[in-house]
């Protein structure tokens, strides 16, 4: 199982950096990131911390957030509510709240 | 679609110049700063709180006021809960401690009208409060006598608890009354209406509250329209949990609600007489009766707004949120109040910095319980169309998957909770 989502992860990883070279062509019209993050704290909690028992995004680093948000679009890891939440999101935002939550990872 | 947003901005700041509390947006002396615009924002439920709470943290330099006529605010949201007798009234009450700590300053009164000419709002007993913006989050007002025989006497017998707290309490009190084998019947009104699917979770948590105390019970659900949010879900529940317990008729069935006989406790559809133990009436609603006194329904009942700003489309430099308007493709939810708050915080700041508003984006998830340990949902992330409406993401979005093992329905109902922990958190802090 944890196998499996490490697999998943570093799947996750490799979209990613093409979801970064994509990021740079974000339109003037993207939602700005701080908007983004505040949507997602209606669930995780207010700045990622989460009170209740829907994980907190705040532990996680960059690497982590990026990989799960592009494995939950691809619907490469199981979810109840957020592989359909994932969907809306472009690569650049992704890239944004990866950027915004995450804590860049230890090299 | 951007109506009148500069001019708009404009004549803030000429009041600004003008007003008294002229102050900080643009000196920078501390004592200036601490004088900031004057944001005055009415209701302290899923959108005022938000908002109120988002303005001070985007912008520390706003004098936020927010006007609540309770010492406490009673979710509606999770209140099913308590009216099925899973949890006590305590835990779906907030105070308001939290707002007043980050400075906002918490005025307990009813606003009973709004004057733009003079961009004040009036308290009942004589205050009133001047504002540079205006946010209103007024829930709704029911009306009154549009099931004929439903007015707020036949509430006092007849509950809608569609309002939370003492209503609440009192659906609870005649459940626990009623005797096994009793008919409980929710009457559902037509769409648009607070929380759509709301009443089907209703049914589904006294269904449970019955099957485990007064099995021979029955729900009948009267409904004025043929479809509901979740129909399919909530049907494989019902079918699942409390097979024959829950009935539901919609309008073509001749579901709908005509008149109530609140002594007789008879529930008469267009066609058939019913014979309630206990009567759960949703009456139609509209906007609060307050939004009238500045024309901000526009003769209906529901406000129009710039969905980029919630600025209303009516009159300037006042701001509306949640039940009360109409937000394109996003349902009268908690969760999206919140959400439309959050937009509407960076919206005014940027407005009274004359700075143009960011791009929106917009999020609702509607968790329905059907049991402690069932959950389903439906969720969306919307964006503004071309036309300024407020629109799901094509491909993204849905509900829960039909026909899921019972896991999956748990983990809903566990994230349920968890949702209610963390709105309630980003609310009221």
């Amino acid at each position: 199982m944890k196998r499996r989502l490490a697999m998943r992860l570093a799947a996750g990883l490799l979209v990613a950096a093409v979801a970064d070279m994509t990021a740079a062509n974000a339109g003037e019209s993207a939602p700005a990131a701080a908007l983004l993050a505040e949507m997602c704290g209606t669930c995780h909690g207010p700045d990622g911390r989460s009170p209740g028992s829907i994980p907190a995004l705040a532990p996680l680093n960059d690497e982590a957030v990026r990989a799960f948000l592009i494995a939950y679009r691809a619907g490469d890891i199981e979810a109840t509510v957020m592989g359909r939440i994932a969907r809306a999101l472009t690569d650049a935002e992704i890239e944004a709240l990866a950027r915004h939550f995450g804590k860049p990872a230890e090299p | 679609m951007t109506h009148g947003r500069l001019p708009t901005s404009r004549r803030g700041l000429l009041k600004l110049a003008g007003g008294a509390a002229v102050a900080g947006l643009f000196a920078s002396g501390t004592h200036a700063r601490a004088r900031g615009a004057r944001v005055v924002v009415v209701g302290a439920g899923f959108g005022g709180a938000t908002c109120a709470r988002y303005l001070r943290r985007l912008a520390p330099e706003l004098d936020v006021t927010l006007v609540e006529r309770g010492k406490r605010f009673v979710t509606c949201p999770f209140s099913n809960l308590v009216v099925a007798g899973l949890q006590g009234p305590g835990t779906i009450t907030h105070g308001f401690e939290g707002l007043r700590r980050e400075g906002i300053t918490v005025v307990e009164a009813e606003a009973v009208a709004i004057e733009p000419d003079g961009a004040t709002l009036r308290l009942a007993g004589g205050g009133s409060l001047p504002y540079e913006r205006l946010v209103l989050s007024p829930g709704i007002d029911l009306k009154w006598n549009a099931i004929e025989g439903y007015d707020e006497a036949a509430a006092a017998h007849m509950p809608h608890a569609w309002k939370a707290g003492a209503q609440t309490a009192l659906l609870r009190r005649q459940l626990e009354a009623m005797e096994d084998g009793g008919l409980v019947v929710i009457a559902v009104p037509e769409s648009p209406y607070r929380c759509p699917p709301g009443p089907y979770e209703r049914a589904s948590l006294i269904a449970d509250y019955l099957s485990r105390e007064k099995p021979r019970s029955k729900v009948l659900i009267l409904d004025a329209k043929d479809g509901f949010s979740k129909q399919g879900l909530f049907r494989e529940g019902w079918d699942r949990l409390y097979p024959g317990l829950v009935e539901w008729v919609g309008f073509s069935g001749g579901g709908n609600v005509a008149a109530v006989s609140p002594g007789a406790m008879e529930v008469r559809t267009d066609f058939e007489t019913f014979r309630a133990d206990v009567a759960n009436i949703i009456p139609p609603q509209r906007a609060p009766s307050l939004v009238d006194t500045a024309g901000l329904a526009a003769g209906g009942d529901w406000c129009q707004v710039d969905q980029r700003t919630f600025e209303s489309a009516a009159v300037p430099n006042i701001h509306l949120l949640g039940d009360a308007i109409l937000a394109g493709g996003m349902p009268k939810s908690g969760f999206s109040a919140n959400s439309q708050a959050k937009v509407c915080a960076r919206a005014i700041v940027a407005l009274l910095r004359e700075e143009e508003p960011p791009e929106p984006v917009y999020i609702n998830t509607c968790y329905s319980l059907l049991a402690a340990d069932y959950g389903i949902s439906v969720a969306a992330v919307y964006r503004l169309d071309d036309e300024g409406e407020i629109a799901p993401v094509p491909g993204s979005g849905g509900v829960s998957p039909a026909d899921a093992p019972l896991e999956f329905r748990r983990a809903e109902a566990e994230y349920a909770r968890g949702w209610y922990a963390s709105i309630t958190a980003d609310m009221y802090g």
